[in-house]
């Protein structure tokens, strides 16, 4: 994973040849800290991308079910919870500070576990 | 979002220029692509079109774009500006919004979820074997 964000660092403004911005070293500093933390709560992380919007991906799933956190350049979080078995899918908003991290992992773990 | 459509061309073009090895290829209907969009906990309206837009070396070439409505008028939704577009491209002189601006992670998310979801697999990664011949893996 040290490595994907390494290359996530490398990135170029129109990487995705459409003039995508590059992700923020804040965007890539908030995505890093989820991703420790949840390996640290047990969670695996499926994979960590550059997002076309600005900023950085970060994917968990179990079976048909997924979460994605996109991490935004300007400092904003935001997820999508999806159960493709029950053809669901739902948003939220997500802080970028120590509860915020702790909130979504705690979703995320019930997400993935079907609560 | 970048595509290429079949009424122009093989699905194998889509990966012309990289190793099959590395590469699949997805496809899904036109008709997935829903004309017009509104997410109804916000109150945002938006508009998708495909537009074929030919490469040189890859003619089917096309893009999904969207436009969102503010106040009452379309914006096409991009990072590029008016003069990165073609002068034959009949949106370059669209009124433009940076996705940062107007494009709502709501709805990059769901969208992006829905084509994924609609996506088939059309060509599996490939590998060449010592004859030459054309295997799936």
């Amino acid at each position: 994973m040290a490595a994907v964000f390494s290359r996530l660092r490398q990135l170029q403004d129109g990487w995705d040849s459409y003039g995508a911005p590059a992700p923020s070293e804040k965007a890539i500093a908030n995505a890093f800290t989820l991703v420790t933390e949840a390996i640290n709560h047990g969670l695996a992380v499926d994979r960590a991308e550059p997002s076309a919007m600005g900023g950085v991906g970060i994917t968990f799933s179990e079976g048909m079910r997924e979460v994605v956190v996109e991490f935004y350049n300007a400092d904003t979080a935001h997820a999508l919870f999806s159960d493709d078995a029950a053809d669901d899918a739902r948003t939220a908003a997500v802080p970028t500070d120590g509860a915020g991290y702790k909130w979504i992992i705690d979703e995320v773990q019930k997400h993935l576990d079907g609560n | 979002m970048s595509v290429n459509r079949e009424r122009f061309g093989a699905a194998d073009e889509a990966r012309k220029g990289f190793d099959p090895a590395d590469w699949a290829v997805v496809a899904f209907l036109v008709r997935d692509i829903p004309p017009r969009i509104s997410w109804v906990h916000i109150v945002q309206v938006y508009r998708l079109l495909v537009r074929h837009v030919p490469e040189s070396g890859n003619y089917p070439h096309s893009e999904v774009r969207v436009w969102r409505k503010v106040e009452e008028r379309l914006a096409l939704i991009t990072s590029r500006l008016n003069d990165d577009f073609p002068v034959d491209d009949p949106d370059r002189n669209e009124e433009l919004g940076r996705p940062d601006a107007l494009l709502d992670p709501d709805f990059h998310m769901r969208w992006r979820k829905h084509i994924a979801l609609a996506c088939k697999l059309t060509l599996t990664p490939r590998t060449v074997d010592g004859n030459g011949e054309g295997t799936l893996r």
